[in-house]
C-alpha cells in the first residue's frame, strides 16, 4: 500500500518536475516523438504495402510448357500429379487454343499480325500457383521437378522476378530495423542525460530527502515516472503527427497513380499499433531514466 | 574493547575521532553515552567540533575511528542502502535549515509525512498542527525563501518533529531568534522531551543553557572537556 502511494505521489511528482523540466524535457520529448513517427511509418509503409506484395508475389507462378503430342489422358494424370506436389495453391492447364487466345488479347489492335498464321505455334501449357507459405526454394523445387519430367519442352519459374522481390521485402525490414534501433538507442541516451541534468540541477534537493529518511526507491521514482511521462507525450505526439502525414498522402496522393500500382486506398495503422507506439515510448522514457539512476 | 548495546542509552559513542581531508582534526577521543529521556546540550566555541558530532549521529559523516551506536545499531556496520531506517527515527534540525526551497512551507513538511505513507489527510491534518505548534500556520503557502530566518528554522524544526522520532538532533536551532521565540521553541523542545523524545542540542547560547537547567556537554578544540558519562 505504501509502495503504491509512493508510486501515485511519484506521478505528481514527475508531472511537476516536467512543468521544471524545460527545453531538455522537450528534447526528450520530441526525440521519442520522432522515433516512434519513425516506427509508425515504417508501420504505415508495412501495412499498405504487404497486400499489395501479396498480390504481386501470387502472380508469380511456375509455368511448365508441354511437348506437342500429349494426349488428353496423360494431361488428365500429369493434372492430379502437379496438384500434390509441396506448397502448390492451384494448377491449371491453359489448352493451344487458349494460349493463343490469351496472346490476342495481349496484341489487342495488333491481333491481325497473326491473321496469317494457319497452325498455332503455341504450346500448351500448366500454371503453377504457389501458396502463401512458399519460398524461392519452393518455386525453384518446383521447377526443377517438372523440367525433369519427359512431358515439358520448357519450364519458366519467374525466378528473379520473385528474387528481386524478396530482396525488396529484406531491405524494407533492414531499413525499418536499423533506423528504428538507432533512433530507440539514441532516445535512450538523451533521455537519460536529460535525467542526469536534472539528478544534477536537484543535488541539493536529493541530498536532504536523503538526510531526512527518504530511501533510492522514495528519490528514484519521480525521476522514472517523468522518463514514462515523457514517453507517453512523445508516443502521443508521434500518434498525431503520423495521423496528419496519413491525412496528408490521402489528400495529395493521385488516386490513378494508386489504382496503377494495384492500391485502391491508402489505410491508416490498427489500433493494437496506437498501443504499441505509446507503450515503447513510454518504455524507451523509463529505460532511460532507470539508465541515468543506474539500479 | 567491543562495545555493547544497553538498551537505557540511546547513543553510545566509543572513543571517537573523526579527522577531514588536510589532516583537520575535528574530534579526538570523544566517549560519551546519552540516556533515552535525556535532554542534553552540547556547547562549546566555534571550531569546537559540535557540528560534526551531530553529523556523525545521523551519518552525514562517518568517524575515522571509534564505534557510536544509536538506537541500538552500531553505525560502523549500517549499510549506505539501509541509513534512511536510522534516518527516519531521527529528527535533525540543521544549522542551514536545508529547507527545499522550491516547494512550499506545507510541502515541506509533508515530504517528511510521505516517508510514512500517512494518507493525504492524516498528513495535511499533522502539517497543520506542527506548523500551529511553530507558529507558522498562517505562511503554509509561502516558500522558505520569503520567510526570515527565524521562520525558515521554525520550519526546520516543525519537519524535524512532525513525525515524533525518539532522538531529536538540533544544530543551533535558535541560533536566528529572539529571546521570545527562542523561549517558545524550547518549551515546544520541553514538551517534546516530557513525551518521552531525546533531545541533543548544539549550541554556544550559554544563557539558554543556564535558563533551561539541562545536562551539558563542553567541547573544546575536538576533545571532550566536561560533562562525560563513563
Amino acid at each position: 500500500m505504501n509502495r503504491l502511494r509512493t508510486i501515485l505521489y511519484s506521478l505528481n511528482d514527475g508531472l511537476c518536475n516536467l512543468k521544471h523540466g524545460g527545453v531538455t524535457g522537450v528534447v526528450s520529448i520530441l526525440t521519442i516523438a520522432f522515433s516512434m513517427l519513425n516506427l509508425g511509418l515504417f508501420l504505415l509503409l508495412w501495412i499498405n504495402i504487404s497486400p499489395l506484395l501479396k498480390g504481386w508475389m501470387e502472380e508469380v507462378k511456375v509455368l511448365g510448357y508441354l511437348k506437342e503430342g500429349i494426349c488428353e489422358s496423360r494431361i488428365e494424370n500429369l493434372s492430379g500429379e502437379l496438384a500434390k506436389m509441396a506448397h502448390v495453391e492451384k494448377v491449371r492447364f491453359v489448352s493451344k487454343s487458349e494460349a493463343l487466345e490469351r496472346f490476342k488479347e495481349t496484341l489487342g489492335e495488333d491481333r491481325s499480325l497473326l491473321e496469317g498464321i494457319e497452325d498455332n505455334p503455341l504450346p500448351a501449357s500448366f500454371e503453377l500457383v504457389m501458396d502463401d507459405t512458399s519460398g524461392i526454394d519452393a518455386l525453384e523445387d518446383a521447377a526443377k521437378r517438372l523440367k525433369a519430367m519427359n512431358e515439358f519442352d520448357d519450364v519458366q519459374s519467374g525466378r528473379e522476378w520473385v528474387h528481386r522481390l524478396y530482396a525488396f521485402f529484406l531491405l524494407i525490414k533492414i531499413v525499418g530495423f536499423l533506423v528504428g534501433g538507432v533512433l530507440v538507442f539514441v532516445s535512450i541516451f538523451i533521455i537519460s542525460n536529460t535525467v542526469r541534468l536534472t539528478l544534477i540541477n536537484r543535488r541539493e534537493e536529493i541530498e536532504i530527502m536523503r538526510l531526512v529518511g527518504a530511501d533510492r526507491w522514495f528519490i528514484s521514482v519521480p525521476f522514472l515516472m517523468e522518463g514514462i511521462i515523457n514517453g507517453f507525450l512523445g508516443g502521443a505526439i508521434s500518434l498525431g503527427l503520423l495521423y496528419l502525414l496519413y491525412h496528408v498522402l490521402r489528400c495529395k496522393l493521385n488516386l490513378y497513380l494508386l489504382s496503377a500500382i494495384g492500391m485502391l486506398r491508402l489505410s491508416f495503422v490498427p489500433y493494437s499499433a496506437f498501443f504499441l507506439l505509446i507503450v515503447l515510448g513510454m518504455g524507451i522514457g523509463g529505460l532511460g531514466s532507470l539508465f541515468s539512476l543506474k539500479f | 574493547m567491543q562495545p555493547y548495546f544497553n538498551e537505557q542509552q540511546i547513543v553510545q559513542i566509543y572513543h571517537v575521532s573523526k579527522r577531514f581531508k588536510h589532516n583537520c582534526q575535528a574530534l579526538e577521543d570523544i566517549t560519551l553515552e546519552v540516556e533515552k529521556g535525556d535532554f542534553i546540550f552540547i556547547t562549546g566555541p566555534s571550531g569546537a567540533g559540535k557540528t560534526t558530532l551531530l553529523k556523525l549521529l545521523f551519518v552525514e559523516e562517518r568517524p575515522t575511528s571509534g564505534q557510536i551506536i544509536v538506537l541500538g545499531r552500531n553505525l560502523n556496520r549500517v549499510r549506505e542502502s539501509n541509513l534512511h531506517r536510522l534516518r527516519r527515527q531521527v529528527g535533525v534540525v540543521f544549522q542551514d535549515f536545508r529547507l527545499l526551497k522550491d516547494r512550499t512551507v506545507f510541502k515541506n513538511i509533508d515530504f517528511v509525512l510521505r516517508l510514512y505513507g500517512h494518507p493525504p489527510k492524516v498528513r495535511e491534518k499533522k502539517a497543520w498542527q506542527i506548523l500551529s505548534m511553530v507558529g507558522l500556520e498562517k505562511k503554509i503557502d509561502s516558500y522558505p525563501l520569503e520567510l526570515s530566518g527565524g521562520e525558515q528554522q521554525r520550519i526546520a524544526i516543525a519537519r524535524a518533529i512532525v513525525n515524533d522520532p525518539p532522538l531529536i538532533l538540533a544544530d543551533e536551532p535558535t541560533g536566528n531568534l529572539d529571546q521570545k521565540r527562542e523561549e517558545e521553541i524550547m518549551a515546544i523542545f520541553n514538551q517534546i522531551n516530557a513525551r518521552g523524545a531525546t533531545l541533543i542540542i548544539a549550541t554556544h547560547n550559554r544563557s539558554m543553557i543556564s535558563r533551561m537547567g539541562k545536562k551539558v556537554v563542553s567541547l573544546d578544540n575536538g576533545r571532550l572537556v566536561s560533562g562525560a558519562v563513563m
